[in-house]
């Protein structure tokens, strides 16, 4: 997939190339912070679920 | 390492670490102050071995004696009047001032006041903003009247905006990253910014709503959380620069110290903390 993206940006002309990494760096960006969210919020149910056996 | 292996090792000791630490932290409030006390001590320690690399000699007392007080200040002070943290941070950065301009102005670079200085300036920068985090923690009986932390854990908002940053700029600076951004820190890009700010807004947003925090603070948050992400681990570069060290530490062994993971922490905290008080119990 890397490669992939790497390959298709540098047959690109270097404005559109620029302007697919920024693109491509933000759509992996709120791909990222998606699965940050779900990580936190699997975190924050255990740890709930543990609070409520502790106490 | 590979990108794979490197991420998933950090996601794997990431996520039962916080499972751990949040157990204990959300279990009371004092708990959540032994664990800031904990934190603080470990990133003031820390921060002395580097500021003696460079030939200072920092007080540990003085630094700690001011923590304390921040600590002390953001623990007891009324909810409904948290003013004397912000007088007592603002004294703190008057006499930081002050002691600077002393120096510069008697005895550049010798006699106490260095010392002192950096002493002042380790406390404010770590034991100041983590006092804020103690003071979201807090707010959070006004802001969510009835509910324990851990049933809305707000004092988690500027450490997911701060982390899914830090993930997104990590990520797309690997994947995609080109153009460097500063020669503070070689390593980032404007790609990597980019995917910061993506990351950085998406999970605040999404987090600050499941909590029910008001949509006018988050978006806020969403567009200054990054940005104060990137200025605290580029802060962090400098001070490690200044004084010629790759890592603040060791304490989670490949992955840097305890400076090193929370960087941004000390900046988001604050910024968090702040517009949470002026939105919903200053006005």
């Amino acid at each position: 997939m890397q490669q992939y993206l790497q390959d298709m940006i540098d047959a690109a002309p270097a404005s559109v190339a620029r302007a697919g990494r920024f693109a491509a760096a933000g759509a992996i960006g709120v791909c990222a912070g998606l699965f940050f969210m779900a990580a936190a919020k699997l975190v924050l149910f255990a740890v709930g679920v543990a609070l409520t056996h502790v106490s | 390492m590979s990108l794979n292996k490197d991420f998933l090792a950090r996601v794997g000791i990431a996520v039962p670490a916080a499972v751990l630490f949040l157990t204990f932290a959300f279990y009371s409030e004092l708990n959540f102050l032994v664990v800031c006390g904990f934190f603080v001590a470990l990133a003031l320690r820390e921060y002395f071995a580097l500021v003696r690399r460079g030939g200072y000699r920092p007080m540990p007392v003085l630094a700690a004696g001011i923590a304390g007080v921040f600590f002390f200040v953001a623990y007891t002070a009324p909810r409904d009047d948290i003013s004397s943290l912000h007088i007592a941070l603002i004294l703190c950065v008057a006499a930081m001032v002050l002691l600077k301009g002393a120096d510069m102005a008697l005895q550049p670079g010798r006699g106490i006041s260095p010392a002192v200085f950096a002493s002042m300036f380790g406390a404010l920068y770590i034991g100041g903003s983590i006092s804020c985090a103690i003071n979201i923690n807090h707010i959070q009986r006004d802001i969510f009247p009835g509910m324990s932390l851990g049933q809305a854990p707000l004092v988690l908002l500027p450490f997911v905006g701060a982390w899914a940053s830090d993930t997104g700029a990590y990520l797309s600076g690997r994947i995609v990253g080109r153009e460097r951004l500063t020669r503070i820190s070689p390593n980032k890009t404007r790609e990597g910014l980019m995917g910061a700010v993506a990351a950085g807004f998406t999970a605040t947003v999404i987090f600050g709503t499941s909590l029910g925090v008001h949509r006018h603070v988050l978006l806020l948050l969403g567009l200054i959380l990054p940005f104060a992400a990137l200025a605290g681990d580029l802060f962090e570069s400098a001070i490690k620069r200044r004084f010629d060290a790759k890592d603040s530490g060791a304490f989670f062994k490949n992955h840097g110290g305890v400076l090193d993971r929370f960087d941004s922490i000390f900046f988001c905290a604050p910024i968090t903390y702040f517009l949470l008080y002026y939105f919903y119990i200053y006005r």
